[in-house]
This record gives structure tokens, C-alpha cells and sequence, in this order.
């Protein structure tokens, strides 16, 4: 069974006199445990397509299959409900909550899935800690250096236990060494199980990937096994 | 969760603290304002509330009809409360009040002599009708015989220490029956329309009382009600009870019955004034206090909500200028599954937390300022006042109101933002949330200038009143108000010695001042079919030249003639009756009270007129006056109650002080007491003189609050616009040119604000004079100059944001590109 599946994919945006198509008929299907990476250059729509995958954007048209339900038109109140239940995200710039310390930004998304209090201490200090980031868990995310930043994210995006991550340039804003292990990070989760979806520039974190699936013009030009999906 | 919005709430309002300072403070204030103006209003609401059957109570007022006029009064013919109870069976009891304003009551208690000022006669049913408490005396017998008194608490511990003041003698001065104490009572709280220290029984009034009459107004007149009557019942009866009781009196005294009486437009229409309502819905003549407003209570409660609305508007306006800021967090709650109700939920807490800083500052500053404000407003609060459990849980849903008020528009604007949008970086200058914002600086200022146009007002028409001419000189007159205690021979002399004295230029007794209150008189020219009823002042030769007052015909009282029966009149009453020549006319007056003997018809001369003159407030136009002679003195022959003395203005020290040993000389035992009479007039205008202070204040208070959003707004703007000034300037564009930028379209909103608040500024103020029997024209003026101000307070303000902006380095502005 296919975890993700477009069919026909279009997004279009309208400004007042332009029409940009970032999407074109995109069709891909995602395993469940697959580590996909998309590329390509700027503006060819793979973060647009990594929002409609993530369901905090819907397509202008075609459909989008998440474990066999079409998710792409549904209400925002429903897409935000299987959103919390399934997905996690990590981002380029964090986007961690300035006003929140480090336990309550990872704790936040289970607030929003009514996770006991207890259960959510336990689970906040066991991610924590396999992130070697209990000593700063009282911490503000502007004490924090970018790759310390990035750990807390990745512990916000597992904290529910997703069945997918989807991961918009996680290295982005991180030198070498703090982006290779948040790379190692990802590929294990992955190896856990988890599937994940990942938009990237660098060849680098793309080979940690299984696939990587390019991107040009709104379109799906080629997709390349980099290792043989066990 | 609720923990998590509160936290969250708590570090955003430190974390951006110029922001929270500004909404803080602006709410501080706004809710300070608010309890305060609130504590007055609540004030004046409560008159009369604590009298338990209050509602069963009405107050019995009179509609007088003249031929083409009627003036109305609180005070009716004093033996139709008897009437009124005999004939109607819904009327449960009645009690009169007497009062007659501006004199001292001065008496004897053994040795030692005293002056009270406040003193009312009363009917013995006073206890059963009013919920005063009787502390000592039985209530059914405190009042019931002739020479009873009643005092207050505060009154018998003044008068009589410690010792039981029950049985205790009363002297009055110039009397020689002695008053007995009957009884004591609790003080009468301040919000009461009327009020006393000392009540005396109706009946030591003497002949006056037995005297039936329904014709001349002198009693206050209350009556209760059997629960669940309708007043306006009780009301249809009374025209049957005037022709039954009054036509018989209308007959002897105008020589015409009752419905010719009526066909020539006289009248008297009785009708009922709730308890409750009196000190804030009548504005009679002869109240026994000067009322409160219904409209300058409503005014004040519409400036309180303008001040808190526009320290909402602050809130909102920043909180929707920030949303950039906040957008980015509502994406990540979004994205991590938050819900639309959960993030709005969240933005309310916030704005209700702040509100309830706000509101617990405000407690704080309300208590601090409250003596200046008593003082502003002449009023006695107290910090009670401000912990009462009424006013607490009412200012807290003011306070929860307010942040709701506040945090409703941006919670819906920011949580309906699209993470993905947000996170792209769209939406956050979108159009309609600066035009929300704009529309909303224009509300405020609006406000403003609504507010500054009607303070220049208030304050001239206030200058108005002050300046205004009055036909008499009341400026260097002081009052001496005791001398009542002089008898006639004892009176002659003293006011020769003070005319001897240096620096005294003139002297005139009288019964009462200008604004004091004069008693109703009638007269009726020979020929007449009417009479014509005014007020009336007696006086002796010297007043009406001490009081620098114009005689356009005829002379005044004087020396060289015999004036018992001679009547100097003014020109409304020789108007009213007609006269185009009045010197010389004779007149008859059949009035009681000034008559030695009862229903005897005299006959009077006028023998001059004065030029009217204002002898009320400019609140009321001038109406007919008549002057009688002090040798027909209610008091007995020669004695008057007030002197008049006209000074000179060097040495006004000196000068009283030899008046002041000049008295005592005369009399030992009464004190020297005098008023100026400039600051006495003043005092009718108490009115006024808080609504224009009040309204400054809260004015500048409101524009103040305004001018503290518009600052962070401009600050915001200049903020967001900072990579737009950067390239501008490195194009070659000057601070002036940033500066101007900037301000514009603040200023095209002030402009705005000036078209909107203008006309109804207009309109509101000339409602506001048609209060006023003389007042001040519209004027073009005062808008003009609250135009200009707004507009430069305005710029002043986004200025000094703008130039901070416009003298940025651009490579500061441009370093994030």
C-alpha cells in the first residue's frame, strides 16, 4: 500500500495579473518506510508540493491520496485533525516558538493530540535525552545554536510518532557538522521506520535518501533509486 | 492548555515590552478614567435609593399656567398634602417639608449661641414616609407637637457633647419660645436630595400653617403610594381636587371664578415626581438643593466609553500591525495541528490578561488620585467607595469586556491566517487589515476631535456665564449673613457705622441675595384681569444702589419718603403686567405672608424700575421681580436678615477686619460671618464648573491615549517600511523627504476624522446650549482650532517616529538583503 499518491497534482497561484503554475500534474507515490528526497532549483515547486503533501496547503486541481484517503480537498478542520495524528515537520528555519521553552516547543504538538500530562513529560524527556538536549530543556530557542535549534525541531516533528516527516531543507541553516547529524538523525528514524519526505539543494543529504525524485518547472522529470528499498 | 495560553501570554508581554507598556498603560489609564467617572456616575445614580419604599414615593411638583407661560416648582400650596391624602384612597400617607433657603438659623442652647445653616420644618409623619432612622425619640410623637426638633447625630454630639440631648431646650434668637429636643436621628447620607441638621415640626410655624391655602406655593409635598398604584391614577385626580379646593380661594383673591380663571390661560397642574428620579430628572424652581443632570450623567458615561474604546483600539491596532510577527507562530501551531478556536482562543487570553494588569494598575491609580478627583469633581469619595463588592465585580467585567472588546478582532484576524501563506510571507501587510487599522485611528481621532471641539465650548460658555453682564455689580460686595440677629434700631445703626468705616463705599440690607432664592409674590394692576406672579425681594433704601443695580425709571426706596407701601419693580414684571408707564401705578397684592393681617388686600405704588438684572443663574431667563420696602419685613419692621456692603478693593483685609470688630461690638453673641459675593454667584455654575473640568481633563486624557497608539502605529509602519526608506535614501532622499512620507497618510486619516467628528461636534453642541437660557452663538472658531490641534498633535507624534526612521544609516535597513 502506498503511503502517498498524487494523481494529476496541479497548484496555481493568482496574484492580481499573474497566474504561476507551481505544480503540473504531478504524479508520485511514496512507500510506507521510504526516505524520499526532491530536488531541484529554486522555484521548481518542490516545496509547494512538499505543503500540499503536508496538508497545510490544498491543490488548485488533481488529487492526493494519504494511506488511500483523498486528503487534498478536505476542510481545514479535518486535514488539521489528520495532520496532528500523522505527520511531523521540520523546517529550514526551525520555526521553533520564541516564547516557549525547549520541553514545551516538543511538548506543543501533543497538547493539540489531548496527551495526558504524564505521558507527555515522559515522552518530551525521553526525546530529549536521546537528543542529548535534556541540559537545555528550560532553554528559549534563541539560547540555542542553530544545530541544538534544528535537534529540538526534529524531537517536535517525532514527539507523536508520525508515520511520515516531511522535512523542507533541514540543513539549510546549519554548517556541515551540525547538518550531517541531523542527517544521521533522519536516516535513523528512518531506519525505524518512519517515512520521510525531504526537500533539499545538497547532493549530500540527498544520498542519505532512498530516492531522490527531481523536479523542474512544476513537473516530476526523473526519480533515481539510490539505494534498493529493503 | 489554559496554563500554556496563560504562560505564553505572560512572556509575549515581556518579551515585547515597549509594545505592552503602551497597551498597558493606554488601558491603565482608559480604565482608570472609567472608575472614576464611574464612582460619580454610580454617585449620582444613587440618590434618594436608600429610602426602602422609595418607589412607592413621589414628590408632588406644580405646573403654574399664566396667560401664554407656566413655570413649574418643587413647592406647592401647603395644605394640599392634607387634601390630596383625605380624597385619595391609593395615597397611603404624606409629609411636607419647609425650607427656605439662604437664611442661618441662630439660637441659644443655655449660654453659648450657635448658627445652623441646614434646617427644614417637617410634618410628624416624616419617619413613617423616609427611611431615616430614629436613634433616640419615638417616632410616632418626635414631631408631633409645636416647637419639637429632631436632630442628627452629628448635630446633637455638636450641640450637646456627650449628654443625652433628649428634652434639651433650644433658644432661637429674636423668639422667645424655646424648641425642645424630641428626638435624634442618623445623619442624612450626602445622596439625598435633601438634607438637614436640624428638623423642627411643621406646626412651630404658626398661623402661617392653619391658614388653609391652595394658592401660594411654600411646602415641599411628598406623598407613598399603596403599593403596585399607578402614579399616573393617582395623577388624573388632582385637576377635581383644585377646582374643588382652590376655585373658592381663586375667586376671593382674583375676583373671577375658577373657569374664567382657566380661560384667561391660568392654571395650576399638579403632577407626581418619582423619589427616585428627583435629583436627576427635576430641575424645578425653589429645589432645596442644586440638582444633578441626566444628560451631564450620560455625558460622562459617554466620555468614560470613548476613553476605553479608544484604549482598545490602541490594542487591537497594534496587535493587528504586530500580526507580522505573530503570523509565523500561528503557522507553526497550525502545522503542528492547532485549531482556528484554539489559536483565537489563545490571542484572547492575551488581551484579557492584559486587561486584567490593566484593570488591577487602574485600581491602584484610581485609589491614588481620588482626592484630586473629589476635588474636580466635588465630590467625597472615599477608598471604600472604590472596594465596594458592587463596584469591584462591576469593574471586573468592565475589564473582561474590555479585553474581549480588544482581543475579538485580532484573535479572528490572526487566526484565520493559512500556515502556508504565512510561512511564504504573504499576508502580513495585507490591505484589508490596514484599512481595519486605518479605519480605526479615524474612529479614535474622531473621538478627539469631538472632544476637543466641545471642551473649547464648555470652557466658553463657561468664560460666558462668568463675564456676562449681570445688570448688577457682584464683584467687591461682601454679605454679611447674620445680621438677622440686629433688631430694627440695633440694624439702623450698624449699617451707619459701616458706612463710616474707611473703604466702604455702599450699604443696602436685604432678605436674600441674588441666587439664593427669592419667595413667590403676587401682584395685580388696578384695571388688571391677571395677576401677575413673581418673585420677591425686600430690601431697604440702600440695596439697590450697594448693588450698583440701574433704575431705568422712576427712583428706589428712600429716606425722604414714606416707602412701607411702595414697590420698586423690574422691567419683565412691568412687561407682565402691562404697564408701559408703571411709575405711579398702583397695585394690590393679597399675598399672606407680607400682610399683618390675613386675606386683607393692599394696596402698593410702584414707584420705579430697575433694569432686569440676573437675580438666577443664566440657566433661567429673567422673570418678573418686585421690591418691597424692609419696613413690611416678614421678620418685623427694619430688621434685615442679609447687609450688603460694597467695598473698595485696596485693604480688603483691614476692612473686614474692623466690620468684623465693629459687629461684635453690636452683638456679642452671634458670630461675624461673611460671604463674597462673587464667589457665592460662582458657586450656581458648580454644574458647569465640573463638566468643564471633567470634560478638559478627560479630553486631554483621551487625546493622550490616542497619541500613544498613533506613536507605536507609526513606529510599526516606519518598521515595516524601513527596507523602502533604505533604498529611498540611498536614491537620494532627504530625512524631510522620509519624514513627509511617512506622515501623510496619518495625517490624510486626522483629516478624515476632521470631516466625520466636525458635524456632529455641531450638532451635539447646539443641543448641549439649548440648555442654557443665555449662552454663547455657535462659533466657527473652536472647530477651527480643534482641527489645527488635532492635525499638529497628530504630526508631532508620527514625526518623531518618522525622523527616528528617516535618520537610520540605509545600510542598517538594507543589511538583511
Amino acid at each position: 500500500m502506498s503511503m502517498i499518491r498524487t494523481d494529476k497534482l496541479v497548484k496555481i497561484y493568482e496574484t492580481e495579473d499573474v497566474e504561476t503554475t507551481a505544480l503540473n500534474e504531478v504524479d508520485i507515490s511514496i512507500e510506507e518506510g521510504e526516505f524520499v528526497a526532491i530536488m531541484g532549483p529554486s522555484g521548481c515547486g518542490k516545496s509547494t508540493l512538499l505543503n500540499v503533501l503536508g496538508m497545510i496547503d490544498s491543490p488548485s486541481s488533481g488529487d492526493y491520496f494519504f494511506l488511500d484517503q483523498e486528503v487534498g480537498h478536505l476542510p481545514e478542520r479535518k486535514r488539521s485533525n489528520v495532520r496532528k495524528h500523522n505527520l511531523g515537520f521540520v523546517f529550514q528555519s526551525f520555526n521553533l516558538i520564541d516564547e516557549l521553552t525547549v520541553f514545551e516547543n516538543v511538548e506543543l504538538p501533543m497538547l493539540y493530540t489531548n496527551t495526558p500530562s504524564a505521558e507527555r513529560k515522559r515522552r518530551v524527556e525521553e526525546l530529549l535525552e536521546n537528543m542529548k538536549m535534556m541540559h537545555r530543556r528550560n532553554h528559549f530557542p534563541q539560547q540555542l545554536s542553530g544545530g541544538q535549534q534544528q535537534r529540538v525541531a526534529v524531537a517536535r516533528a517525532i514527539v507523536n510518532n508520525p508515520k511520515l516527516i516531511l522535512a523542507d531543507e533541514p540543513t539549510g541553516n546549519l554548517d556541515s557538522s551540525n547538518g550531517d547529524d541531523v542527517m544521521r538523525l533522519m536516516a535513523q528514524l528512518n531506519e525505524a521506520g518512519t517515512t520521510i519526505v525531504m526537500v533539499t539543494h545538497s547532493q549530500y543529504c540527498a544520498e542519505f535518501a532512498n530516492r531522490i525524485i527531481r523536479m523542474l518547472d512544476g513537473q516530476v522529470v526523473t526519480e533515481n533509486v539510490v539505494r534498493q528499498f529493503l | 492548555m489554559l496554563t500554556n495560553y496563560i504562560k505564553l501570554a505572560w512572556r509575549n508581554l515581556i518579551r515585547n515590552k515597549n509594545y505592552s507598556i503602551i497597551n498597558i498603560v493606554g488601558l491603565t489609564i482608559g480604565l482608570a478614567c472609567f472608575m472614576l467617572i464611574m464612582l460619580y456616575v454610580n454617585h449620582e445614580w444613587s440618590y434618594d435609593k436608600f429610602h426602602g419604599d422609595g418607589d412607592q414615593i413621589y414628590r408632588v411638583g406644580l405646573e403654574r399656567k399664566y396667560p401664554g407661560r407656566s413655570r413649574s416648582y418643587a413647592i406647592i400650596p401647603h395644605s394640599y398634602g392634607e387634601a390630596i391624602k383625605e380624597e385619595i384612597s391609593s395615597v397611603e400617607e404624606s409629609c411636607r417639608l419647609f425650607f427656605f433657603g439662604g437664611n442661618n438659623f441662630q439660637f441659644k442652647i443655655e449660654d453659648q449661641s450657635y448658627e445652623e445653616s441646614s434646617f427644614m420644618w417637617s410634618d410628624s409623619t416624616f419617619f413613617k414616609l423616609f427611611d431615616i432612622t430614629l436613634l433616640q425619640g419615638d417616632p410616632s410623637q418626635v414631631l408631633n407637637l409645636p416647637n419639637q426638633v429632631v436632630l442628627t447625630e452629628s448635630a446633637a454630639r455638636k450641640y450637646f457633647g456627650q449628654s443625652d440631648p433628649l428634652g434639651k431646650t433650644i433658644l432661637p434668637l429674636n423668639q422667645n419660645q424655646p424648641l425642645v429636643v424630641s428626638g435624634v436621628c442618623d445623619d442624612i447620607p450626602e445622596n439625598s436630595h435633601f438634607k438637614f441638621n436640624i428638623l423642627i415640626s411643621s406646626s412651630s410655624l404658626g398661623p402661617f400653617l392653619q391658614q388653609p391655602n391652595y394658592l401660594s406655593f411654600s411646602a415641599y409635598t411628598y406623598i407613598k403610594l399603596t403599593e403596585n398604584t399607578d402614579p399616573e391614577v393617582v395623577e388624573r385626580q388632582f385637576p377635581d381636587l383644585v377646582v374643588k379646593y382652590a376655585s373658592g380661594q381663586v375667586l376671593n383673591h382674583f375676583g373671577v371664578n375658577y373657569e374664567e380663571y382657566q380661560a384667561q390661560g391660568n392654571g395650576y397642574r399638579y403632577f407626581l415626581q418619582p423619589l427616585y428620579d428627583i435629583h436627576l430628572t427635576s430641575n424645578l424652581e425653589a429645589e432645596m438643593r442644586v440638582p444633578g443632570s441626566k444628560s451631564r450623567v450620560y455625558f460622562f458615561c459617554i466620555i468614560a466609553f470613548m476613553i476605553l474604546i479608544i484604549a482598545c483600539i490602541n490594542f487591537m491596532n497594534l496587535a493587528t500591525a504586530r500580526s507580522a510577527g505573530r503570523g509565523r507562530e500561528v503557522g507553526i501551531r497550525k502545522t503542528l495541528g492547532s485549531n482556528r478556536l484554539s489559536i483565537g482562543a489563545q490571542f484572547l487570553m492575551e488581551a484579557i490578561l492584559i486587561s486584567l494588569c490593566a484593570t488591577v494598575l487602574a485600581w491602584g491609580v484610581t485609589s491614588t488620585v481620588l482626592p484630586y478627583f473629589n476635588t474636580l469633581a466635588g465630590k467625597q469619595f472615599i477608598l471604600q467607595d472604590v472596594l465596594q463588592g458592587r463596584f469591584i465585580s462591576m469593574v471586573i467585567v468592565v475589564a473582561l469586556l474590555t479585553g474581549l472588546l480588544a482581543g475579538l478582532y485580532p484573535a479572528l484576524s490572526l487566526s484565520s491566517f493559512k500556515p502556508v501563506e504565512v510561512m511564504r510571507g504573504q499576508l502580513i501587510h495585507s490591505r484589508q487589515g490596514r484599512s481595519v487599522r486605518n479605519g480605526l485611528v479615524i474612529f479614535q481621532f474622531s473621538i478627539s476631535v469631538f472632544l476637543i471641539v466641545a471642551s473649547l465650548f464648555v470652557y466658553q460658555q463657561w468664560l460666558f456665564t462668568q463675564n456676562k453682564s449681570l445688570g448688577f455689580e457682584k464683584d467687591g460686595v461682601i454679605n454679611l449673613n447674620t445680621t438677622g440677629a440686629l433688631d430694627r434700631i440695633e440694624s439702623e445703626s450698624f449699617k451707619n457705622e459701616l458706612l463710616r468705616l474707611p473703604n466702604v463705599i455702599a450699604v443696602g440690607g436685604c432678605n436674600s441675595q441674588p441666587g439664593q432664592g427669592y419667595f413667590g409674590i403676587s401682584f395685580k394692576a388696578n384695571g388688571a384681569n391677571e395677576m401677575t406672579t413673581g418673585s420677591g425681594l425686600i430690601v431697604d433704601e440702600g440695596y439697590i444702589e450697594c448693588m450698583d443695580m440701574e433704575m431705568v425709571t422712576g427712583r428706589s426706596f428712600s429716606k425722604s419718603f414714606m416707602d412701607t407701601l411702595s414697590l420698586v419693580i423690574n422691567e419683565s414684571a412691568a412687561r407682565e403686567m402691562g404697564l408701559e408707564d408703571p411709575v405711579g401705578k398702583r397695585v394690590t397684592s393679597s399675598d399672606n405672608f407680607l400682610n399683618t393681617v390675613p386675606g386683607e388686600v393692599n394696596n402698593y405704588t410702584i414707584v420705579g424700575v430697575v433694569k432686569d438684572f440676573h437675580f438666577q443663574s443664566l440657566h433661567h431667563k429673567i422673570s418678573p421681580l418686585f421690591f418691597v420696602h424692609n419696613q413690611r419685613s416678614l421678620l418685623g419692621a427694619g430688621i434685615d436678615n442679609q447687609i450688603s456692603v460694597r467695598i473698595s478693593s485696596e485693604d480688603v483685609e483691614s476692612t473686614l477686619a474692623s466690620m468684623g470688630s465693629l459687629w461684635r461690638s453690636m452683638e456679642s453673641e452671634v458670630p461675624f460671618s461673611f460671604t463674597f459675593m462673587d464667589q457665592e454667584w460662582a458657586n450656581l455654575y458648580e454644574k458647569e464648573i465640573t463638566t468643564r473640568r471633567v470634560s478638559s481633563l478627560f479630553t486631554i486624557i483621551a487625546i493622550f491615549i490616542a497619541c500613544l497608539g498613533l506613536l507605536a502605529l507609526a513606529a510599526f509602519t516606519a518598521e515595516q517600511k524601513m527596507k523602502e526608506i533604505g533604498v529611498r535614501k540611498v536614491l537620494g532622499a532627504s530625512s524631510l523627504d522620509i519624514v513627509t512620507m511617512l506622515s501623510r497618510n496619518f495625517l490624510k486619516l486626522v483629516i478624515v476624522s476632521i470631516l466625520i467628528a466636525t458635524p456632529l461636534a455641531w450638532y451635539a453642541i447646539k443641543q448641549w446650549l439649548t440648555n442654557f437660557a443665555y449662552s454663547i452663538p455657535m462659533q466657527i472658531w473652536p472647530f477651527i482650532i480643534g482641527a489645527f490641534l488635532a492635525l499638529f498633535i497628530a504630526f508631532l507624534t508620527v514625526s518623531i517616529q518618522s525622523y527616528r526612521a528617516a535618520r537610520i544609516s540605509p545600510i542598517h535597513a538594507l543589511k538583511d538583503e
